[in-house]
């Protein structure tokens, strides 16, 4: 029988060991009587001889190897009646701890999504990601004929690359719509083990085939187009206007980016140095390692003539890293600090709220004591009463986690994430979360345990030491942590919610609720030359004009707002190698289009070439650099950044526009503004401004594309806003995580603060009747009650100021201002000024007769 | 309170001493109490109730098996038998034993000699 058994047996064995020394002291006492004793000296004598039964018992279940287990059950049966006896203090215990546990359990979810789970497919550990990188730490992407160099010459088990692309793809009957494609290697699939659920694998000859390649679609595209997964196998797809056959269909994707589609990479039209490519290979067990192969590949380039600066060197590092944050960066150091944060803020919380119900059992506990219980006994039992607590407070977290991580999910844009990428609950999260729950019994327990197990074991005496002053030192640690760190986590808040609207809320005067947008991309196939583009762009911008109610039309390289390129520049009183600025690439319809009216000079000319040194600024730049507005036709230095010793190139300022604060400052940043050339831009996001609702032109928009080219892709046709709205789903999502996790710290450390004006008012009750019966009004009732808390307000209100500052410096967050400290330390003030305010106010209209006659 | 009765015997004894007796045949509690006390001829004076704990570590360790069933008396008892592993650990135990034994008679000749 192993001790699972004995455990279940439990009952069946004590009967047994019952019959068993029935047995054993019936037979002496038989054999003592057969000796001539009577009965009654018989058992006498055989109770000597066989020993005090209790004792013997206890050894023989000892002997069983399963008291503890049985111990630690009772334990726990008496910690949950515990629980059910004193259910407010269940309720806001394990609520407080339920929301910590919870917070936690969303951060690290979120943590072990980005920066730890493993690739979702069999030894991703042994694949390593190829990639070239310069001597200023830049990565230029592989080109085909590099890799197919490194693929013939690399000592590697095996080698896949491929590229990615966004191509318009149609069926027979559809108009065209936007996907993204990666065109694979012959080994890339197999390397990951990729497979199709349905259908059939690319054939070796298919590797080859340069022209109506099958394609491998994901199930979300075959669903899209053709109703169904099994829908879609043998259809035909045209691919950038080629027709394809579908030969399988991928449910899972595995693939390390996500994508729609999949194509052996022969079907790719480009040239042979024309960049992009991503590559991956397997190192040969017991082969050459990381280095030496890298060493390899690397002289292998440069014989064939294919590195061509020797500043650029070729590094392997293991799949994983690649496509993982590091979580060493300080941003998801500060990420896991703040969910630790607020586990400790409940933590202490359920401290105190322990302590204070310690104070209660003084009596209870004394009593136990003085019956014989061990010291040590008592400490497990409140361990015991403590994990029952923490463990029901466990599945509360769960639940608190799951409903947030639903929430969050929401917030995520589909497209913003590979396929593998999973933010849910699983086994990982919840062994964390239990891990959490077992450090909060250590938080939160031992303090309240050993302070009560330091009780006298004389129940008239522990009466009179109550309140003594290790447990008045502990509530106020527990306190001053509490608020401290709340000041913590509201500054934070602060400042993340004013950079989100900041961001969210351009300052310039733009009408932007009646602006349209749409991504669009052309056929590489079809617009293949310079000329070929121009002439698509001049043509639709002409044509959606034409067709009425839109009045101004941008083709821009991404979102307003959304993406900057930082460069030198050098002007005024800046000199070279210059200041790095933020330089968006804008249409020459841009401003017109999104509304914004230059403060001097003109915005760019469409077709003219004579924009190539042209640069419009903002006033923030102009005032920065010049010291004045009055800008226009001064010249400017702009350069790549990182490598401002490279040639710089003049250009002259035609314009200046409104500072936009389009992003994460709190002040307008200088920005300057480069021409889009239209002839290099194979995609493009449309920005329309018509005399109708968004709504109402997205009709004129897309029929005026379709009837231009059918294979012209066009997606997301939406208004300005909702897409900007979208595309910001990390700031918002960042706002709503702050703002959680300090409203909730913030809402448990008030909890903490009324639970220890309520204990300091019961446990002084005597002392503050007897004040009162002496003539004390009610406002020194008050104040004696809330002298001893503003000393840790002001001690947590300290504290949290430092914790703040050095957060800011640690983690390079925007400092925080002067102002914000005082708002939050001022909000710390009254929500303790307020929650402290019932007790007080309780005690300061106590009867002290009634009070004093209770103590008695 | 009652305090609880002392063994004479060295600790660690009572286990190889119950295996010894349950070597030839299944007995209950009571009869290995009274078979310990006979074969030493009552130098060994085992508090009775001390040897239910020590059977039950030998069931748990495997050493010993048990079942129910009548005893001479016709009363349902508890008797034990001896595994197989637990005749291995006597075996390995009395060797031990002896040598301490002889080991021990040796150094008490030996002090006694010096003496004489």
């Amino acid at each position: 029988m192993n001790w699972l058994q004995r455990l279940r047996h439990r009952e069946r064995l004590e009967h047994e060991l019952d019959a068993e020394i029935d047995f054993h002291v019936d037979e002496l006492v038989r054999d003592l009587m057969r000796d001539g004793l009577s009965e009654r000296d018989a058992l006498r004598q055989a109770a000597r001889e066989f020993g005090y039964v209790p004792q013997i018992k206890d050894d023989c279940r000892r002997a069983r190897g399963t008291e503890w287990l049985v111990d630690l059950i009772g334990d726990a049966r008496l910690g949950l009646r515990m629980l059910k006896k004193e259910r407010a203090f269940s309720i806001v215990a394990i609520g407080a701890l339920s929301l910590g546990l919870g917070v936690s359990t969303v951060f690290f979810s979120l943590v072990y999504a980005f920066c730890l789970a493993a690739l979702p497919f069999a030894g991703a550990g042994r694949l390593s990601d190829i990639s070239l990188r310069d001597d200023s730490g830049r990565q230029p992407s592989l080109t085909l004929s590099q890799a197919r160099a490194i693929a013939d010459e690399a000592p590697l088990a095996g080698i896949g690359y491929f590229t990615r692309r966004v191509v318009p793809v149609r069926t027979r009957d559809s108009s065209a719509r936007q996907i993204t494609i990666a065109y694979v290697s012959d080994d890339a699939l197999a390397l990951i083990g990729e497979e199709p659920s349905l259908g059939r694998e690319f054939q070796p000859q298919e590797y080859r085939q340069a022209r109506g390649a099958p394609a491998l679609v994901s199930a979300r595209l075959a669903t899209d187009l053709f109703g169904s997964p099994a829908a879609a196998l043998g259809h035909e797809l045209f691919v950038d206007t080629v027709s394809s056959v579908i030969v399988g269909v991928i449910s899972s994707p595995r693939f390390p980016e996500r994508s729609d589609a999949w194509q052996p990479i022969a079907s790719f039209a480009a040239a042979p140095d024309q960049p992009g490519l991503s590559m991956f290979g397997a190192l040969k067990p017991g082969g050459p390692d990381a280095t030496d192969v890298s060493s390899l590949i690397e002289s292998a380039l440069r014989r064939r003539s294919l590195l061509a600066s020797g500043r650029v060197h070729v590094t392997l590092v293991p799949l994983e890293s690649r496509y993982h944050a590091d979580i060493r960066q300080p941003g998801w150091i500060a990420f896991i600090m703040a969910g630790a944060l607020v586990v400790l803020i409940a933590s202490s919380n359920v401290g105190n709220l322990l302590l204070s119900r310690g104070v209660r059992r003084t009596n209870e506990v004394a009593t136990r004591l003085s019956l014989g219980a061990t010291r040590g006994r008592i400490f497990r039992q409140l361990i015991a009463e403590t994990s029952v607590l923490c463990a029901a407070a466990c599945g509360g977290g769960a639940f608190v986690a799951w409903i947030a991580l639903l929430g969050l999910r929401a917030q995520i844009p589909a497209s913003a994430l590979a396929d593998w990428t999973r933010i849910g609950l699983d086994w990982h999260i919840v062994a964390m979360l239990f891990a959490f729950g077992a450090a909060t019994v250590l938080l939160c327990g031992i303090a309240p345990a050993v302070q009560l197990m330091k009780t006298p074991a004389t129940p008239w005496h522990a009466r009179t030491t109550t309140a003594s002053r290790s447990v008045e030192r502990w509530s106020a640690t527990f306190l001053t942590v509490q608020l401290a760190l709340s000041m913590l986590l509201l500054c934070e808040m602060g400042l993340t919610v004013q950079l989100y609207r900041a961001v969210s809320a351009p300052r310039a005067p733009a009408h932007l609720a009646e602006v349209l947008t749409a991504q669009i991309s052309l056929s590489p196939r079809k617009y293949g030359t310079p000329q070929e583009r121009s002439a698509f762009y001049a043509d639709l911008r002409d044509r959606l004009r034409a067709a009425g109610l839109i009045t101004n039309a941008s083709f821009e390289g991404a979102l307003p707002g959304t993406e900057r390129v930082p460069r030198h520049v050098a002007a005024g009183s800046i000199h070279e190698p210059g200041t790095l600025v933020a330089s968006v690439t804008v249409d020459a319809g841009f401003f017109d289009t999104v509304g914004v009216s230059l403060e001097s000079g003109r915005t760019f000319e469409a077709n003219s070439r004579d924009t190539d040194g042209a640069v419009v600024v903002n006033d923030r730049f102009a005032s920065l650099f010049f010291g004045a507005t009055a800008v226009v036709g001064r010249q400017i230095r702009v350069m790549p950044a990182g490598d401002s010793n490279s040639a710089s190139a003049a250009r002259t300022i035609i314009g200046v526009v409104p500072s936009f604060a389009d992003q994460a400052t709190l002040e307008p940043a200088p920005v300057i503004f480069l021409p889009r050339d239209l002839r290099h831009a194979m995609a493009s996001t449309l920005i329309a401004r018509g005399t109708a609702p968004p709504q109402q032109l997205a009709s004129v928009l897309t029929n005026a594309i379709a009837k231009l080219d059918r294979d012209v892709a066009v997606s997301n046709v939406v208004p300005l806003t909702d897409a900007t709205w979208q595309a910001q789903w990390i700031g918002r999502m960042s706002q709503t995580l702050i703002t959680g996790i300090a409203s909730i710290g913030f809402f448990l450390a008030m909890i903490g603060v009324a639970a220890l004006t309520a204990h300091r008012v019961g446990s002084r009750a005597r002392e503050l009747s007897v004040r009162v019966a002496l003539g004390a009004t009610p406002t020194d009732v008050v104040r004696a009650v809330l002298r001893p808390l503003a000393l840790q307000l002001a001690a947590g209100l300290l504290v949290g100021g430092l914790l703040t500052v050095l957060w800011q410096g640690g983690f390079g967050s925007p400092g925080a201002t002067g102002s914000n400290l005082l708002l939050v330390a001022a909000l710390v003030t009254a929500a303790t000024a307020i929650f402290s305010a019932w007790p007080a106010r309780r005690a300061a209209h106590a009867d002290p007769v009634a009070a004093l006659n209770s103590q008695t | 309170m009652p305090p609880a009765p002392k063994s004479d015997l060295p600790q660690g004894t009572l286990d190889m001493l119950v295996l010894q007796v349950l070597a030839s045949e299944p007995l209950h509690g009571y009869a290995i109490a009274q078979r310990i006390r006979r074969l030493s001829r009552d130098v060994v004076k085992v508090p009775q109730g001390t040897l239910y704990p020590a059977l039950h570590r030998l069931e748990n360790r495997k050493l010993l098996t048990a079942e129910w069933k009548a005893s001479e008396t016709g009363r349902n008892a508890k008797y034990y038998r001896l595994t197989s592993r637990g005749r291995n650990q006597l075996k390995a135990e009395s060797q031990s034993w002896e040598r301490l034994a002889e080991a021990v008679a040796a150094i008490i000749r030996g002090a006694e000699g010096e003496a004489g």
